[in-house]
């Protein structure tokens, strides 16, 4: 049920923020954002240190739902990316704050367990590397032009 | 004395690779890299993650010549970075690899120790 929650919240999100011609610019970041997301969390979950508990449909440990949103998380992530590299770094930390939030709540409704000594501050360190890498997959695959200069990035914020 | 041969060995590399006045317009990585691997080491030492040993000058626990050595891995590192974003992630994975060996090292001639629930992949 918290997967179906976090995805669904995250694609309206993205539906309700973003002009549908500025998805259309940005989907390779969801698929990449899909992938690095399985990869991160398969690779964690396989070394033990953390686990999804509630599912629906789950692949290698993953519950596919949680990469689904991921996409969706990307694609805001990006939107709002702008060439400063100090802006960069508060983007990317404000992103994995909120991906620890949105752990936390996964905890509170016992569909998340750490594992062996991980913690939020691990877990955060390692949302930090992961995001920053998104960040340059993502430009490398989409012109920075556009992810810049795009005029409509967002439909209601100017 | 294995952190002196650490940043020994990080700034001879330096000073033999990268010409004085690139050295110069790269400096202030050099700061940078030294405070920002303090600010990682010490959080971590303090949290319990690991501790080092055998330290000459240690500063809340980080010793000094570590953190000179890596203010040389920051420069090396910026030195051969380029626009392409791909390049970066390898390059970035190419240096975390290298601390990661680099720990190894430590651990090996008992300069370090993790604790139990940290590991090389962290």
């Amino acid at each position: 049920m918290v997967t179906i929650v976090w995805a669904s919240v995250l694609w309206i999100l993205v539906f309700i923020l973003l002009p549908l011609e500025r998805i259309k610019i940005l989907w390779p970041v969801a698929v990449v954002s899909f992938i690095w997301m399985f990869a991160l969390n398969y690779t964690f979950i396989q070394l033990g240190y953390y686990q999804f508990t509630k599912y629906i449909l789950v692949v290698g440990g993953v519950p596919v739902l949680v990469p689904i949103g991921g996409a969706a998380g990307g694609i805001l992530l990006i939107n709002w990316i702008q060439r400063s590299a100090w802006f960069k770094i508060v983007l990317v930390l404000v992103f994995s704050g909120i991906l620890n939030l949105a752990t936390t709540v996964f905890m509170w409704f016992d569909a998340f367990k750490m594992l062996h000594g991980f913690n939020h501050f691990l877990h955060f360190v390692v949302n930090v590397a992961g995001i920053s890498i998104l960040v340059w997959l993502s430009l490398a695959l989409v012109d920075n032009e556009k992810i810049y200069n795009d005029k409509d990035k967002t439909r209601f914020i100017r | 004395m294995l952190h002196l041969i650490w940043a020994g060995v990080v700034w001879l590399i330096v000073l033999t690779l990268i010409p004085i006045q690139r050295i110069k317009q790269l400096w202030l990585i050099g700061v940078i890299s030294f405070v920002w691997l303090f600010i990682v080491n010490f959080i971590f030492i303090q949290l319990g993650y690991f501790k080092f040993y055998n330290a000459f000058l240690p500063i809340g626990g980080v010793p000094l010549f570590h953190l000179i050595g890596g203010a040389g891995g920051g420069i090396l590192l910026m030195n051969w970075m380029q626009r392409n974003n791909l390049y970066k992630i390898v390059l970035i994975f190419f240096f975390s690899g290298l601390l990661s060996l680099s720990a190894l090292v430590h651990i090996y001639y008992g300069a370090m120790v993790h604790s139990a629930s940290f590991t090389h992949l962290e």
